[in-house]
């Protein structure tokens, strides 16, 4: 099939539209309200164009090519139209930099004027020389503006974190609108009134605080204009130059442009090409991102010390501190950790270092969620750490999400759901905590804190009476698994539960539509409830014959896991090493990134190579590279390996982590660690790790980017789970349980809601959460300081009311360095009491 | 009464029904839809439920509550048959006498007897009015008779006969083609053919497919959909299972505005009625059609009677309109297949299937079938609901039917088609209306507006007042109807302001060129249509405002002033009484004089004064200066 643009014949084949076949061709047709990845709306009308045959004038945008359609794109008569129709929208729009003839020679003058509180002009705005209207007025040619001017003088809202909003330069496309209902489905904002008073702005003008905004940043992307503007990046103007980068803020690794100013990340905006987010980021992402790299809190040269004192040292001599402090004491005697968020590259080589140079046999990550994974796969053998792409999620039919937010864990998993619903699938959550998921839920689970394992266990008892297909009742542990059911008791799980029967009945019947998917994050798998929780979770989504996927925490802790596989002697359980520090046995421990919190005084030597100063405890810290700082590869959630460059030089003195190791081998006089860059250790280790080699020689090429070889065993089977209930905790009788979820905002040890003011007023991990009603009764209002007693100290903080949390239920955010017991940890459940101090 | 399970049930329950009929000596109807109600009926109809019981007669005289009959200049009224009496106006105080004159005793109360305002001449029976006897009204009598929440009234008129028909002696292709064959075209505006519709929808690959009744009437003075709701909702309903099974629709709706409050009861009880005989829902009258209807209300945004604006609005989104194509037939509502139809379109279908196409063809002009229900309002003698064959010349409605202009005064123009129709003039007087005359003269049929202008009217104020309605309007969804209509009400309301410029008239054209080929929806194309009607046939009026400072009908308040002629002024006091600001000083039996800087233009003072004196002036133009200008000091002084 083909049409005539012009007379230009463009052949095409799917269902497109004429905009995007000229595009695609080089065919210029201007328009200010189309969107690649958003719905034709067809509301500016710049894209107007004459077909033959048809009257009237349809626009490109939302007319779809017909076979041997006949379009004229440019005409006398259309460019008049056009420009009228410009006209229209500059008599709206700050117009007399646009249109100046002189604006060719202002550059010179426009360097600080940007910084004014509002903008009326080109040179005022920060959008100048990027800006959509700029572009189309520059294409279309209009001279004057034959209209008078209609300023809507709209106060400027400047009351919200990282975003300003100022309507007066808004031309209403809806892109900002649009792609949050049909791309972030946060419903944040909305078109207003109607006529000349027609507006964008959330519900009763209320601050984007206060409208269910996530704080993307989709709608600055979208915004043509100068009217929607990151604040911080106002000041500074249009960028030096752009870099491409991996967020390493979640485990998803979003591609990123960092945009610099000298070696300085000025802003960070998502890729539209990437074949994770697709143009799409999140508030960390898109906002925050620079804050870790530019951070006073940096740790920017070597420094000995204890009990809060820190010495600087050089390097050279830091490096025979930490070569001391290895050997010091017995290989049993030594534990390294690596931190999940380190790149692949630098967790080989220490990986690597640890075990083969120094025969360490204590080597693991700091993760609680791979303590579980790797316990299963030896026990069960079977794999629970499977590759997805976003699109399964978002093709699926059916979902369940056990305890996660995804819009704050994994926003990009949090999109695919939200497509994944817009096509009509059936989304249940359950959680003991809060979740803003849950009002897009069509049904919400508020289970009991702890209760995951019985919840799994009455939906499978539930999806059972469903009826099962016969291959699911051929699989291995099938009968094993039934008895274990049996012995469930579903009319006793409204009071254990605190989910109704007939809701977990409506949850199964949910599951009946395939393809089905599972989903959860780390906090379900660690603890002590970690193991049989996964083990429930694997055998329900057996026999609902959905994929279980378990939504990994920190950028690269599906590599370390990986690496976790191939080096895995030893042992590598980061609780039971803890335990042993905590006892005493084990001396001396080195920390690549944050280190864990021990109760007690923790190691004879401790030290660590991190971005951040460690608690007052380490007797050395070493600077480490940041994220942009160093290159190397991540593999994310997915199982996609995403590789990057430094973009900026280390800052201070830091410097990349497998840098440190080579340096300390070369110290040490351990041969055999000797490497120019980070690209010579990947050849190194895709040599030597399965999971890489295959999938780097098929994958590299293709736009989607290589994935990790997967392991597919067991997924034919049940394991092994009873079912066994204790009653009531022992202890002191408390009114409160609560429920501890990991800190979702923070980077190497630094807590990106407490350093960061913008994410702080959004998500402050020092919240108490407590449900409204809870409050009401104890007479606490949002904002109060309230004093949580937990029998053996008190935690202060302010309350956060919560309409989604049930009754009897407090959550709280771990944060690293924040100095709690370390039987504050996701997974644990501890009775309190709490009330309001005066 | 029990669910209808054959066809034979639904004649049984007529005959029922008729058999059961009391048999009165005489019967009151009383005209009680929205109008009637603001204007009383309310109150007669419980005074004559009090008279009757008090008299202890009321098992001989029997009371029929109906909707609106259409002549709301003579609401309240009431009919008395069968000698077919019409009074008019009537308070609750002249109710005992009806009982004991006209019921009891069979006079006619000459007092309550309608009177030709031009000629005087009484009218006592209905069908004698002119008003009606001019009319042709098939969709509209059967307001006279139906108490619309009764659906045993609608069974008794031969309700749901063409359903009946439709379900189990014809195909749905049989259904379309009749339709086509009768020429029925939408009447709420674009006239396109109703049977051609119904086969592109009908045809249309899907497994779900809608309907939707039109009710979101929003034009400026019009208001035939919402008394064909009220008073007979029945004859929508019908129509819509009709059209329904003619498609292969499973679910209708019927959008109608909020503001209708009374026909958002009545069809509400309508479809429960229907519902509860077996008439919709699954097997209709034991057929294995199913289907069934709901009402959605509007919020009242004018563009939601646009039909994409009005699907999203069902769906639960702002009622923006979408482009098309495509159009609702492939990808309407919830993307599925869907016509939607305007109320007097589907209230047309009924009788259309008992009839026959033949029958409905008789009527009409070449192109345009059938009778079209007209809302008269505006500066006439008999303001109502008017329904007429198409063909017939605008003179026939406007001084036939509609009884000629107000006290006496010529007429100017007429506006048709609310809003987004133009103003024609009286050199138009004799086009016969349809779809395709109106639209050559440069307005359109619309939904059926008709709003008569007389020679006080001003031309440019029209057009500013139209302009300014579809501005505040206008979704603002696309750029040339939000910002186009914004710019073209200011330069209309400088005009009438006295501030217009050389090149204004230009300044409209061009825009309204840009806004009508340039907006998304049918809002934006049309709402140029006003301007542009008054610019073709009172551009003199417009130049008379920008070059002369002057409005030809003395209308525009910035361009006017009021004096007072001191040969004429008896010095009374009447309009020194009544200027609401003091503006006018003077003595008994001295002239009296209008303080200009005071005067705020209200005009208290020219209604006021005596018809036979006729002191206060109203000037525009060269005369108003020539009365503003200082007089010379007298000498002497």
């Amino acid at each position: 099939m083909k049409i005539f643009i012009d007379g230009r014949a463009i052949p095409f084949e799917k269902k497109r539209t004429i905009l995007d076949l000229a595009r695609e061709n080089g065919i210029y047709i201007p328009s200010l309200c189309d969107h690649p990845h958003l719905a034709p709306f067809a509301a500016c009308r710049l894209c107007l164009v004459q077909i033959k045959g048809r009257k009237g004038f349809p626009p490109a945008c939302s007319t779809f090519a017909e076979d041997g359609m006949d379009i004229r794109a440019k005409s006398p008569e259309l460019g008049s139209l056009r420009k009228k129709i410009l006209g229209l929208i500059l008599s709206e729009h700050p117009s007399s930099c646009l249109i100046c003839s002189e604006k060719a020679s202002c550059d010179d003058y426009k360097a600080t004027i940007r910084k004014t509180g509002e903008t009326t002009g080109c040179v005022f705005c920060p959008e100048n020389g990027r800006c959509g209207l700029q572009e189309v007025v520059e294409a279309v040619g209009i001279e004057r503006v034959e209209y008078p001017f209609l300023y809507r003088d709209l106060e400027v809202r400047k009351d919200d974190p990282f975003i300003e909003r100022n309507y007066n330069l808004c031309i209403l496309c809806g892109r900002c609108v649009r792609v949050c209902h049909e791309v972030r489905g946060a419903r944040a904002i909305s078109f207003l009134n109607r006529g000349p008073q027609a507006a964008i702005g959330t519900a009763w003008d209320r601050p984007l605080l206060q409208s269910g905004c996530q704080f993307c940043g989709a709608c600055l992307d979208a915004c043509p204009t100068g009217a929607l503007v990151e604040r911080s990046a106002r000041p500074a103007g249009p960028p030096d130059r752009k870099a491409t980068a991996v967020c390493p803020l979640c485990s998803l690794g979003c591609g990123m442009e960092v945009e610099l100013k000298g070696e300085k990340i000025v802003s960070s905006v998502p890729l539209d090409q990437d074949p994770v987010n697709r143009g799409q980021a999140c508030v960390k992402g898109r906002f925050v991102l620079k804050d870790p790299v530019h951070n006073p809190r940096r740790a920017l040269r070597p420094a000995a010390g204890k009990n809060g004192e820190s010495v600087p040292l050089d390097w050279d001599s830091a490096l025979d501190t930490l070569a001391a402090g290895l050997t010091k004491y017995g290989r049993e005697e030594t534990a390294v950790f690596l931190s999940p968020e380190l790149p692949l590259e630098d967790a080989y080589l220490i990986w690597k270092f640890a075990k083969e140079g120094l025969g360490i046999p204590n080597i693991s990550a700091v993760s609680g969620a791979l303590d579980t994974y790797h316990g299963f796969r030896g026990e069960s053998k079977a794999e629970p750490v499977v590759n997805f792409r976003l699109e399964d999620i978002a093709g699926a039919k059916s979902i369940l999400v056990l305890e996660a937010d995804l819009s704050v864990s994994h926003p990009l998993v949090w999109l695919a759901v939200v497509q994944a619903k817009r096509h009509g699938a059936k989304l249940v959550t359950a959680a003991a905590g809060e979740s803003s998921l849950a009002r897009c839920s069509d049904l919400h689970l508020r289970i009991k804190p702890g209760k995951e394992k019985l919840l799994l266990g009455l939906l499978s008892r539930a999806a059972g009476e469903e009826g099962l297909p016969g291959d699911v009742q051929s699989l291995e542990g099938f009968a094993e698994w039934k008895r274990s059911l049996d012995s469930l008791d579903p009319a006793g799980a409204r009071d254990f539960l605190g989910v109704s029967e007939q809701d977990i009945k409506s949850a199964a019947q949910f599951f009946q539509k395939k393809p089905a998917v599972v989903l959860f994050g780390g906090d379900l798998v660690s603890g002590a409830e970690g193991p049989g929780n996964l083990a429930t979770a694997w055998n329900f989504a057996r026999l609902a014959q959905a994929r279980l996927l378990p939504l990994l925490s920190s950028c690269n802790e599906r590599g370390i896991y990986e690496l976790g596989k191939y080096f895995g002697s030893g042992r590598m359980d980061s609780e039971t090493i803890i335990a042993d520090i905590e006892k005493g046995t084990i001396k001396s421990v080195f920390t690549a990134g944050h280190p864990p919190s021990y109760d007690g005084p923790g190691p004879a030597f401790q030290a660590c190579a991190a971005c951040f100063p460690a608690s007052a405890a380490v007797d050395l810290v070493l600077p480490a590279a940041a994220f942009a700082e160093s290159s190397g590869h991540f593999i994310n959630a997915e199982g996609r390996i995403r590789g990057f460059s430094a973009v900026i030089r280390p800052q201070g003195e830091a410097r990349p982590h497998w840098r440190i190791i080579a340096d300390l081998a070369k110290k040490m006089g351990i041969k055999g660690f000797t490497y120019e860059d980070p690209a010579s250790l990947f050849k190194e280790m895709a040599r030597r790790l399965v999971c890489l080699n295959g999938a780097l020689k098929s994958g590299r090429r293709s736009p989607e980017g290589p994935f990790v070889d997967e392991e597919k065993s067991g997924l034919e089977k049940f394991v092994p789970v009873g079912f066994h209930f204790k009653g009531a905790p022992a202890g002191p009788e408390r009114a409160f349980q609560i429920v501890f979820r990991d800190n979702e905002s923070s980077y190497g040890g630094l807590d990106l809601s407490r350093d960061n003011r913008g994410l702080q007023r959004i998500r402050d991990s020092r919240w108490i959460r407590i449900s409204s009603g809870d409050a009401g009764r104890r007479g606490v209002s949002e904002g109060d300081t309230v004093v949580v007693d937990y029998g053996t100290g008190k935690l202060a903080g302010p309350a956060r009311l919560s309409e989604s949390l049930p009754a009897g239920v407090l959550e709280i955010r771990r944060a690293a360095g924040d100095g709690l017991p370390r039987a504050f940890r996701p997974g644990n459940i501890l009775p309190a009491d709490i009330r309001r101090t005066d | 009464m029990d669910k209808l399970l054959q066809p034979a049930d639904l004649e049984e329950w007529r005959n029922a029904i008729l058999a059961g009929r009391p048999s009165y000596k005489k019967t009151v109807v009383i005209s009680s839809g929205t109008c009637g109600q603001a204007s009383g009926s309310v109150q007669i109809i419980e005074a004559f439920r009090e008279e009757l019981a008090r008299r202890r007669i009321e098992d001989d005289y029997g009371l029929q509550i109906t909707g609106c009959h259409g002549f709301c200049e003579m609401e309240p009224n009431i009919l008395v048959y069968p000698d077919g009496l019409f009074y008019r106006n009537l308070a609750p105080a002249d109710v005992p006498r009806v009982v004991e004159e006209t019921l009891v005793k069979g006079r006619v109360i000459d007092r309550l007897v309608f009177a030709d305002p031009r000629t005087g001449r009484k009218y006592s029976r209905q069908t004698d009015i002119p008003f009606y006897q001019k009319q042709a009204r098939r969709i509209m009598e059967n307001n006279l008779r139906i108490d619309p929440t009764r659906i045993e009234d609608y069974i008794a008129a031969d309700g749901y006969q063409a359903l009946a028909k439709v379900l189990f002696d014809m195909s749905s292709s049989d259904v379309v083609d009749l339709v086509r064959a009768s020429g029925l075209r939408g009447r709420g505006g674009a006239g396109f053919l109703t049977g051609l519709k119904w086969s592109l929808c009908r045809d249309a690959a899907a497994e779900r497919k809608f309907i939707i009744c039109n009710a979101d009437e929003g034009d400026p003075g019009a208001y035939m959909d919402r008394s064909l709701l009220e008073g007979n909702p029945h004859s929508v309903v019908e129509g819509m299972i009709i059209g329904a099974y003619a498609i292969g629709a499973s679910q209708g709706f019927i959008y109608v505005r909020m503001e209708y409050p009374l026909a958002v009861k009545h069809v509400t009880a309508a479809l429960e009625h229907a519902r509860r005989a077996g008439l919709l829902g699954k097997s209709i009258l034991g057929s294995e059609f199913h289907f069934d209807l709901h009402v959605v209300q509007g919020a009242g945004a004018f563009v939601s009677g646009e039909e994409t604006a009005l699907m999203a609005s069902i769906e639960g989104r702002r009622a923006f309109p979408r482009q098309r194509p495509p159009f609702p037939t492939q990808d309407g509502l919830w993307g599925k297949p869907t016509s939607i139809n305007n109320v007097e379109t589907w209230a047309n279908v009924p009788p259309i299937i008992r009839n026959g196409a033949e029958w409905f063809a008789k009527m009409g002009t070449a192109k345009s079938k059938g009778t079209k229900i007209f809302s008269l309002v505006g500066k006439i003698n008999n303001t109502g609901l008017v329904e007429v064959p198409f063909g017939i010349k605008l003179r026939d409605i406007i001084y036939g039917v509609g009884g000629g202009i107000k006290k006496g005064k010529k007429f100017k123009a007429v506006q048709t088609g609310g809003p987004s129709g133009g103003c024609l003039p009286k050199e138009k007087l004799d086009l016969p209306v349809d779809y395709e005359t109106l639209t050559e003269a440069g307005s359109i049929m619309g939904s059926g507006g008709m709003i008569v202008m007389d020679e006080d009217t001003c031309m440019v104020d029209v057009a500013r007042y139209f302009l300014n309605f579809t501005r505040e309007e206008s979704c603002g969804k696309c750029v040339p109807c939000r910002v186009g209509t914004r710019q073209m009400a200011e330069i209309l309301a400088r005009i009438t302001q006295g501030l217009g410029e050389e090149g204004d008239i230009a300044r409209l054209e061009d825009l309204a060129a840009t806004v009508a080929s340039g907006s998304l929806c049918g809002l934006g194309h049309t709402a140029p249509n006003p301007v542009l009607t008054t610019l073709r046939y009172f551009r003199d009026e417009y130049i008379a405002h920008i070059r002369d400072g002057s409005c030809p009908a003395r209308f525009c308040k910035e361009l006017i002033s009021f004096f007072i002629e001191p040969d004429k002024c008896v010095g009374c006091l009447l309009c020194l009484k009544i200027c609401p600001v003091q503006a006018i000083r003077g003595e008994r039996k001295k002239v009296h004089v209008i303080d200009q800087q005071l005067c705020i233009k209200c005009g208290a003072c020219f209604d006021v004064c005596p018809a036979k004196i006729q002191a206060v002036s109203k000037y525009t133009g060269k005369k108003r200066e020539k009365w503003l200008r200082p007089a010379p000091p007298e000498k002497g002084e």
